[in-house]
Order: C-alpha cells, then sequence, then structure tokens
C-alpha cells in the first residue's frame, strides 16, 4: 500500500513538472501580445505608448495619429467584421464599455474582449496604465501620465465662465454629470451648466438651456447656429473645427489639449 | 340631441383652451399665472420673451396643427374605409416620412428634417395610393399594399440608423416625433397652409354624412362613389403629410382622436369635425406640456408622451361607451 | 313600360346572359324570381349600372332616377332615425353645412307617411328589422328615386313585418311614386303582392310575365325545374310544391 501511494505521487509530481515545463517555455517564446482596438482614444493611447507594433487592427473611426489609419480595418462601433478579428488572431480586443453586446460571441473564444471605461479623466489614466501592462511599456506610461498630469494642472482658467456643451442642436443634447467631458470642462477652471443631470449624454429642453444662460454655448456639430443666436443672444457661440472635435470628443493623451482648449475659452 | 351636442362642443373648446394655456404658460415650477399677466407686456430680450416667442409658442402652433391634421385623416380614413383600426399612417406615410427624416440626418442640417420627412410622405402615400389603382379601386389592397411598403421602407430606415452610428441617437429621437424647429418652412407660412387646408377639409365634411350610409346603396346621381373615397384618401394623405411637416411620426393620436369623439357626439360629422379637431389639438397640447416637464431639465419624446397618455384616455372611453363600435 | 333589349353579359369566357330582354311596368311592383345562381342579383345590379353588360341596343333606364337597396346593410353606429334618413341630403352637393327648410319639411312628411313619427328620435341601435328597412327606404324617397330596386327586402323579417313592408311598398306604386324592381323568395307573397313577373331560370333565361301567364305549372317547372300545385279559388292563386 505504501508503495502505491509514493509512486501515485511520484507520477503525479512528474506530470506537473512536464506541464510546469511547458507552460514556462511556451511563456518565454510566446510571441508578443496583439490586440485590435475598435475605438479611437485607444488607438491614440497605443500609439503614444509606442506599442503600435502589437496592433494588428483598428475601426474605421481611428485616424490620429495617421499612421493608424493605415492599418487593417475591422470595422466600426457598431458593425464589426467578426472573421476578420478572428482571422486576425489577436490576444484581446479593445472596445468602450457601451459595446458589451457587439462582442459577446467572443466570449467563448481564444480572443478575449476588453472594455473600457471612460467616465473621467482618471479613467483615462487608468486605461494607460492597463493597455501598458498588457504591451510591457509601463515605464513609458509612467512618463505620458505625468506628461499629462501636468500640462492639466499649469492650464486652469483664472476666469471661470458658464458653459454650455452642445453635442447636437436639433434635438437639444448636452453633457451630464457622466461624461468626461463635464470632468476637462471642471478641470480647466469653467462651470458646465448641465453638470448637475444624472446621465451621459442626456437630451434636455431648450428652456433650460435658454434658462441657464450660458457665457459661451459650444456647439459640437455644426447645426443650426441662426437659431441658436436667436435662442442666446447675449452669448458667445462657437461650433468646433473637425481637429478640435476630436481632441475633444476622445478621451486619450490628447486630453491635456481639450482642458488646454477649454481653459483659453 | 342637438343642445346635448353643442354642449361637448363647448366643453371641448375649454378643453382645447386649457391645454393651450398649459402648453404656453405653465413650466415645471408651476402653473405660470405671473408668465402669463407679463406676457402681456414683455420686452424683446429678456429670457421669457426669447423662451414664449422662439419655444414656446411655436412649439403650441405645431401641436394644434399637428394634432388637427392627424385627427381629421383619421376621420377620414376610419369613414371612408368603414373600418375603426384605419389609422393615417396606413397609407405608407409613416415609412415616407421616416425615410426622408434618416435621410435629411445624414446628408443635411438636421433643422431640416421636417421639410424632407413632409416630402417623404407624399412621395410615399402617392405611390401606395396608385398602387391600389384609381379604376378598380378598393380600400382593402390600399391597407395591404401600405402595409409592405411600410415594412420595406422601415427596414431600409432601421438599416440607415445601424450603419451611422454618429447619427442614430438623433435618428431614433427625432423619429419617435417631435416638436423642435424647422428652417425651410417657416411657421407663418405652416399656418397659412394648415388654414387654407383647414378650411377646405370643412366644406368637405358634410359629405361625410352622406358617405356613412352603407356602401351598397346606388343613387342614380352619385355614379362614383370610389372617386369620394380617393378624394378623401388623398385629402388625409396631404393632412398627415402636414402633421409630419409640424410634428415629425405622431401614432395613435389619428386612431383615437376620431374615435374617442365619435363615442362622444356620435356620428353627425357637422359636429365630430369640431369635437374632432378639439380633441386631437387638446391631447398633443397636453402631451407636449408634459413632454418637457415631466423630468425637466431633461425631455421625453413628444411621441412617446402622446402613447403614454393616448392609450389609457382610449381605453377609459372604451369601457364607458365602447359598445358604440360593435358590429 | 321600361324596356331593356339585346342584352349580353359574359364573365370572363362564361357567357352569363345571351341577348337577354326584359321590360318592367311603371308604378307597378315587378317581382324577379329565380332559383339561387340564376342571376336575380346580377340581373338587379345591370338594371342600376353597377355592373356594365358588354352589349345592350335598348337600356329604357338611362334617364330615370334609381335607388338601389343591398340586401344586406350596416347602419352607421350612434345616430337616431331623423339624423339617419337625413344623410340623404348631403348627397349631391359638395359644400352643405345646413339642411333647408324645404328639405326639414320634406324629412317631416315622408317620416309621417311611413309612420315613423313615434321612433323618430330613437337611436338607430334600437330598431326593429321591419322599422330599419321603413328608414332605408325613406332615404331613397327623400333621394328623389323613381325605380326602387329591393333585394330581398324582407328577408330577416317576421311575416307581420314582411306584409307591412310590402304593403307599404304597394301603397307607394298605387300613389303613383314609385316602380319597385323587388327579388322575392316567397312565391306566395310574390303572388298577392306582385303585379309583374320576372322570371330567371338556371340557365340564365328570362321570361317576363303577368300574373296569369306566369303562375302556370309550366311556367314554375321551367324556372325552378321542379313540379308545383296550383291552386285558384278565384280570388287568389295558391302555390304549393307538388311532392
Amino acid at each position: 500500500m505504501m508503495v502505491k501511494g509514493f509512486m501515485f505521487g511520484l507520477i503525479s509530481k512528474i506530470i506537473c513538472l512536464f506541464f510546469g515545463v511547458f507552460f514556462f517555455c511556451s511563456y518565454a517564446y510566446a510571441e508578443k501580445t496583439t490586440y485590435v482596438s475598435l475605438t479611437p482614444s485607444i488607438t491614440e493611447i497605443v500609439y503614444a505608448l509606442g506599442a503600435q507594433d502589437n496592433l494588428v487592427g483598428v475601426s474605421t473611426e481611428c485616424n490620429y495619429p495617421k499612421e493608424a489609419s493605415l492599418k487593417t480595418k475591422i470595422g466600426n462601433t457598431f458593425f464589426v467584421d467578426r472573421e476578420k478579428i478572428i482571422r486576425l488572431k489577436p490576444d484581446y480586443v479593445f472596445s468602450m464599455e457601451s459595446t458589451q453586446y457587439l462582442l459577446a460571441s467572443f466570449k467563448y473564444s481564444q480572443i478575449k474582449p476588453i472594455f473600457f471605461k471612460f467616465d473621467t479623466i482618471d479613467d483615462v489614466y487608468k486605461n494607460i496604465e492597463y493597455i501598458a501592462r498588457l504591451s510591457n511599456k509601463t515605464q513609458r506610461s509612467e512618463k505620458l501620465i505625468s506628461g499629462i498630469k501636468k500640462q492639466i494642472s499649469e492650464s486652469k482658467t483664472n476666469s471661470p465662465k458658464k458653459i454650455l456643451y452642445l453635442v447636437q442642436v436639433n434635438p437639444m443634447i448636452s453633457i451630464g454629470k457622466k461624461s468626461f467631458i463635464t470632468d476637462i470642462i471642471q478641470k480647466s477652471g469653467h462651470v458646465s451648466v448641465t453638470s448637475n443631470l444624472n446621465a451621459y449624454y442626456p437630451t434636455i429642453s431648450e428652456e433650460f438651456a435658454v434658462k441657464s444662460s450660458p457665457d459661451i454655448v459650444v456647439v459640437n456639430f455644426f447645426d443650426d447656429t441662426r437659431r441658436l443666436g436667436q435662442l442666446f443672444p447675449h452669448s458667445e457661440i462657437i461650433i468646433l473645427s473637425d481637429e478640435e472635435r476630436d481632441i475633444i470628443n476622445r478621451p486619450g493623451p490628447r486630453v491635456y489639449k481639450s482642458v488646454q482648449y477649454f481653459s483659453k475659452l | 340631441m342637438r343642445k346635448n351636442k353643442i354642449f361637448s362642443i363647448v366643453i371641448l373648446l375649454f378643453l382645447f383652451l386649457g391645454c393651450f394655456y398649459l402648453s404656453v404658460f405653465a413650466g415645471h415650477d408651476g402653473f405660470g399665472v405671473d408668465l402669463f399677466l407679463k406676457s402681456f407686456q414683455l420686452n424683446d430680450r429678456s429670457e421669457d420673451a426669447v423662451i414664449l416667442e422662439l419655444i414656446r409658442y411655436p412649439r403650441a402652433i405645431k401641436a394644434i396643427v399637428a394634432g388637427v391634421c392627424l385627427a381629421l385623416a383619421g376621420l377620414f380614413l376610419q369613414t371612408v374605409s368603414k373600418n375603426p383600426l384605419a389609422e393615417p399612417y396606413i397609407t405608407g406615410i409613416s415609412s415616407g416620412a421616416g425615410l426622408g427624416i434618416v435621410l435629411s440626418v445624414l446628408f443635411f442640417n438636421s433643422a431640416n428634417y421636417s421639410f424632407f420627412g413632409f416630402l417623404g410622405a407624399m412621395v410615399s402615400s402617392l405611390l401606395v395610393i396608385s398602387f391600389a389603382g384609381f379604376r378598380k379601386f378598393s380600400i382593402t389592397k390600399l391597407i395591404l399594399v401600405g402595409l409592405s411598403i411600410n415594412i420595406f421602407v422601415s427596414a431600409l430606415i432601421s438599416m440607415i440608423i445601424l450603419m451611422n452610428s454618429e447619427k442614430s441617437y438623433s435618428m431614433l429621437y427625432i423619429l419617435s416625433g417631435n416638436l423642435t424647429e424647422n428652417n425651410l418652412v417657416s411657421d407663418k407660412h405652416l399656418l397659412l397652409i394648415f388654414f387654407v387646408i383647414l378650411l377646405f377639409s370643412a366644406f368637405l365634411i358634410p359629405k361625410l354624412n352622406f358617405l356613412r350610409l352603407d356602401e351598397g346603396m346606388v343613387f342614380s346621381s352619385v355614379k362614383h362613389k370610389n372617386m369620394y373615397s380617393i378624394f378623401f384618401i388623398i385629402c388625409s394623405a396631404l393632412l398627415t403629410s402636414l402633421s409630419v411637416l409640424a410634428a415629425g411620426i405622431l401614432g395613435f393620436i389619428g386612431i383615437i382622436a376620431p374615435l374617442i369623439s365619435k363615442m362622444i357626439v356620435g356620428q353627425d360629422f357637422r359636429y365630430l369635425f369640431f369635437v374632432n379637431i378639439f380633441l386631437g389639438a387638446s391631447l398633443i397640447l397636453f402631451a407636449d406640456f408634459l413632454s418637457r416637464t415631466l423630468i425637466y431639465p431633461m425631455q421625453i419624446p413628444l411621441g412617446l408622451v402622446v402613447a403614454f397618455i393616448g392609450a389609457p384616455v382610449f381605453v377609459f372611453f372604451l369601457t364607458k361607451k365602447g359598445d358604440i363600435l360593435n358590429d | 313600360m321600361i324596356d331593356i333589349k339585346n342584352l349580353y353579359l359574359t364573365f370572363g369566357d362564361n357567357i352569363f346572359f345571351e341577348d337577354v330582354e326584359l321590360s318592367l311596368r311603371e308604378h307597378k311592383i315587378n317581382v324577379i324570381l329565380g332559383p339561387n345562381g340564376a342571376g336575380k342579383t346580377t340581373i338587379l345590379k345591370i338594371l342600376t349600372g353597377i355592373l356594365k353588360p358588354d352589349k345592350v341596343s335598348e337600356f329604357g333606364l338611362i334617364s330615370k332616377k334609381i335607388f338601389y337597396l343591398p340586401q344586406k346593410i350596416s347602419y352607421p353606429k350612434g345616430l337616431d332615425v331623423e339624423e339617419y334618413i337625413s344623410s340623404v341630403f348631403f348627397k349631391d352637393s359638395m359644400v352643405k353645412w345646413f339642411l333647408t327648410k324645404e328639405e326639414k319639411n320634406r324629412l317631416d312628411d315622408i317620416i309621417n307617411k311611413l309612420g315613423l313619427s313615434h321612433i323618430k328620435n330613437l337611436s338607430m341601435e334600437k330598431l326593429s328589422a321591419g322599422e330599419l328597412q321603413k328608414t332605408n327606404i325613406a332615404i331613397g324617397l327623400l333621394s328623389g328615386a323613381e325605380v326602387f330596386f329591393l333585394d330581398e327586402p324582407t328577408s330577416n323579417m317576421d311575416l307581420i313585418n314582411q306584409i307591412k313592408i310590402l304593403d307599404m311598398i304597394k301603397k307607394l306604386t298605387e300613389q303613383k311614386e314609385i316602380t319597385a324592381v323587388v327579388i322575392l323568395h316567397d312565391l306566395n307573397l310574390a303572388e298577392s303582392y306582385g303585379d309583374y313577373f320576372i322570371g330567371i331560370t338556371k340557365e340564365h333565361k328570362i321570361f317576363c310575365k303577368s300574373k296569369e301567364g306566369f303562375f302556370t305549372k309550366d311556367m314554375l317547372k321551367n324556372i325552378y325545374g321542379i313540379n308545383f300545385r296550383i291552386t285558384d279559388d278565384g280570388e287568389r292563386v295558391y302555390v304549393r310544391v307538388d311532392k
């Protein structure tokens, strides 16, 4: 009996050893981690970290930096070419939290979807750190984050104004408490008149917008400016250019630029 | 009998005025008595003046136009088709309007969407009516052709919405019906067109008093009863398109306003006309009041509020006087 | 006499009526009789202009004002008798909001004449089948029609109501107000109220006869394809099926 027990223990130890060696080897000789990104801001983070070699596919909306648009396209946030992703054999798919349902089918495959949250500027730092860890760029991420933090802390306005940020005029959609743009406006020293609304992008009533009497109305898309002029006769109305819009709407490494943009208003 | 009917009309007139007052002056913070009193002596640049002039009055006007048009269109269609389930959108209008709206949001400044909705509505309804055939016209054919076109175009709309993720939210929002500004047709023009069509309908209305007779009856002086039907269907298509121009797509009002009015005054269309238009306008004015105050400072799409208040009101009337609809 | 001559009607390749001739007597009750499928309703539809024949050389009804009452009728809800009857006044003009005084008087006259005055403010849902049919006839009269086409006007009625309606039609023809063309199924009722008879056979042949010419054994056998026993008591003719 004793001998039998000993033999059984030995065999199990050998098996363990065997598997251990196998896993160690596979880890040591593994190819580098690869991933695809479905969100422009994540693509920007990857490039800022210098990890673009790990990136094997991007969405059609990823256009910054310019080289990003040369990568293989795998769809946008609403239409994902799943077959193409499987053929690219990435380890991870990066996407926004709101698109979980699109990638549900990857749950059972080797490819792991990762969903990022972008509710505040702190989330941007966390996402940078996370991607850096996956791509072995931890040192670079520390530098990147401290750089962004420094830029943001230096650009705070001294003359706070009331800002109404409109994602869209018709219907009037603004930014609520949960949106990272609200955080950006606060960091810039101004006040967003819709910061109390408990939502990401609430559809607000025009009356509320008029009654909040903003100093500046910032409009995301070009829209009906004539009507805005009538509704806000005492306010400055700014329509964002394409580049400005990209910067403000992407919670990526360029987030300090959007803080700077607001602080200069 | 007659006195009762005139009494109903007066009551609905007051209901209409009440809803108009609520829609224009009341807000989330009260019934707006002081705003009402102030409104006679406002200067141009104050906030209240801007709100009244640029937001509340235009909204109320559009609500009235949409309510009256939909109620009338529903009345015409239900009478001509002798089917209480006929609604203004059966002639393919809702999908045509929807396609127009979605395309205009996609390609143009979003403030023009209602005009393109109007165009879409006109095109699709004329298409459906001509498919149903002028010579060998039948209502059943019309309803089925309208249904097919609705299904086909709705699929197209869904596809456009899904393919354009950036704008899909605003497309969905606008499709639920709302009363915001549009640039191409000013409120003055809208009102002008509205009054012309309303006057025209008022002249036509007593004819329905004849068409309510069984269509099997034949009189030698009336050879083409079908022509009247087609005429009324084209009229209702016009009215519905106008309602799209004012308020986008608002379902349900076109079914319930005529049916409730019938339950109130019966089938003398001369009385029914007034009850119907006051009721349609009141329902939408009240829905508008709720849509901008219920979750202030955010707002609920008008079409949803219409459904929220329309369904209970309709069921209430059905349980009280529903036997009038039995065959 | 209203004559219709050389009438042809085809459905697709099937010839339905071929070279048919028939005549109606004015200010009389003309009864159309025949088995199911013979084409009673079809001929009524041709006469009223709902159905266009392929060819007809003489069509005497062309200048007549007509009124056709189908067998089954739906009634609008929520109306009283007076309102229902007054619907007909909105027939002709496109723009008319109010009834004229003259129209109101005519309405009252007809209501009194047809004995509807005690129910004129009653809602239509409360009326009996006979009363409902009277309101329809009132509509026909107010429309100014000279020739009434009635497709089984007494179906779904008890005997008393059948007699009331037919008495009324008889009276109207005798007063020279209307010419009636009526489809009936009951041969005895037809015999006692009809003045002139149009028989249609299964083969779509049409025979127009007076009462004496129609109620003969041969004629009825010709039309219905079965034997009848006919008894004449000097005053009336009775028809029974011969078993």
